[in-house]
């Protein structure tokens, strides 16, 4: 995979998912009734906070990296 | 000489003697405790910050009553209860206090001012080094907050109420006045004393915690900080952009805070060194040292006593104590899923009082093992927990206001 792509790919992802989630509570869930509402904004809050884990372990993913490519020292 | 009333120039005792005997005693109780406060903040067991203002204002405010009117006692200090705007200008110029209460309290700023500064004192890259702990633990140190709820409204109080003083589990002072603001106004002063009461008890209690479910051959274990990854200010930037804009539309009610939180965040890593030195210094001690003076103004004996405290009393410290030990079962679960490798003492951290619980973290197990560092685990657990801390305040602020 192109190395721009990897480094920023977490971070698009991460944010559409969560953006994929604030939807759900946000602009969906207002407008069903009843207790499905309740379960789409419960996904949606769900969602909103994988999208954010998503980021934080690609950025700790990257720097693994980073420190594993290292070379030791002697 | 013979028309002079001494009671009449000495009004504090005129008023002393004049109201009932339950407040009466209450502001005796109150001048007593507000000078121990004063005392302890400054021998080091209490919170020095927040106490030694907090004390000369609760020992002040309960001696200064006076007659406002020839029926009407009062104190020209602050005038918690006047909302309707002829009273309150009235009082605004009156009040010496009153300004500050009326423009920063009330609407909740200076809890915000305070969340600005730990934010420009928090430094996100531990959370973004050690997530998975960090969340782990963060999630189990809210167990005093989960278990308070419901206990609270098996006493009686109210479903707001009862929130307002779970808040306190989360251990983040700034957490709970802006909850108690929102949700529960007219317990908010017995709610943010108890609170920051209790925070500063931490310091002197949570070791006795960890000594208790941790032992020594634990405590002493050394964590692997070499494979930790290191994370540029750029990252940090970005990373509290976007959790602050998510977190903020889908909690618009705490948007407040999370705003002032991230802030301080951004700040700090962008290197503007005159506003982390504003934010840092004046803003952060500043409004901790008015939140410290108002919360002891505002415990004038006829504002405070209400037969609820007691309830809250007892709450607060039950939040305090099952978050704290919530924190170290967070510690056991990832002792055991590192399969001995991670210190669980790490796990009081999760109690998001930034940075005191890290610190007393890593002063335990300095103290089993002069050479094991848990510092920045410490503080991801600790910057984790005022992220969950405020994301259930703002759960409870959505679902109950």
């Amino acid at each position: 995979m192109d190395k721009r792509v990897e480094h920023i790919g977490f971070w698009l992802g991460g944010t559409l998912v969560s953006l994929c989630g604030v939807y759900l509570v946000r602009v969906l869930s207002p407008t069903v009734a009843g207790v499905p509402a309740k379960w789409i904004a419960l996904a949606g809050y769900f969602l909103a906070l994988t999208g954010i884990s998503l980021i934080i372990s690609g950025i700790r993913k990257k720097h693994k990296k980073e420190v594993m490519a290292k070379p030791a020292i002697k | 000489m013979g028309g002079l009333d001494v009671l009449y120039l000495f009004q504090g005792i005129a008023t002393l003697l004049a109201s009932e005997p339950g407040i009466a005693i209450g502001r005796i109780v109150l001048i007593i405790l507000g000078l121990l406060f004063v005392y302890l903040g400054a021998k080091g067991t209490l919170e020095p910050l927040i106490m030694i203002p907090m004390g000369v204002g609760m020992a002040a405010v309960n001696g200064a009553v006076l007659y406002l009117s020839a029926t009407k006692m009062g104190t020209i200090f602050i005038d918690p209860l006047v909302s309707d705007p002829a009273p309150l200008l009235d009082a605004l110029q009156i009040n010496f206090l009153q300004p500050i209460y009326t423009f920063t309290f009330s609407n909740g700023l200076i809890a915000c001012l305070v969340f600005m500064g730990i934010g420009a004192i928090t430094d996100v890259g531990f959370i973004l080094m050690t997530p998975f702990s960090s969340m782990i633990i963060a999630i189990c140190a809210e167990l005093g907050t989960i278990l308070t709820f419901p206990l609270a409204v098996w006493m009686g109080l109210t479903f707001k109420e009862a929130a307002a003083i779970s808040v306190v589990g989360g251990a983040d002072g700034p957490m709970v006045l802006f909850t108690s603001l929102m949700l529960a106004k007219h317990l908010f002063v017995p709610i943010t004393i108890v609170a920051y009461l209790y925070l500063s008890l931490t310091y002197g209690g949570y070791p006795y915690l960890i000594k208790l479910f941790v032992p020594e051959r634990l405590r002493g274990i050394k964590m692997d900080l070499k494979g930790m990854p290191k994370v540029t200010p750029g990252e940090k930037i970005a990373f509290s952009l976007i959790t602050c804009t998510i977190l903020c539309l889908l909690f618009p009610v705490a948007a407040p805070l999370f705003m002032s939180f991230f802030l301080g965040v951004i700040i700090k890593e962008s290197g503007v060194k005159k506003f982390v030195e504003f934010l840092e210094g004046p803003v952060l001690f500043g409004s901790t040292f008015f939140l410290g003076l108002l919360l002891g103004v505002l415990c004038e004996a006829s504002t405070i006593l209400n037969p609820k405290v007691l309830n809250l009393l007892i709450l607060g410290m039950f939040a305090l104590l099952m978050s704290g030990i919530g924190g170290l079962i967070g510690g056991y679960i990832m002792y055991f899923i590192s399969k001995g490798k991670f210190n669980p003492v790490v796990g009081i951290a999760g109690v998001s009082c930034v940075p005191t619980t890290a610190k007393v973290a890593q002063k335990e197990v300095q103290k089993a093992n002069k050479h094991a560092i848990i510092l920045p685990f410490a503080m991801g657990a600790n910057v984790s927990g005022v992220i969950t801390s405020a994301i259930i305040t703002a759960i409870f602020c959505t679902l109950l206001r």
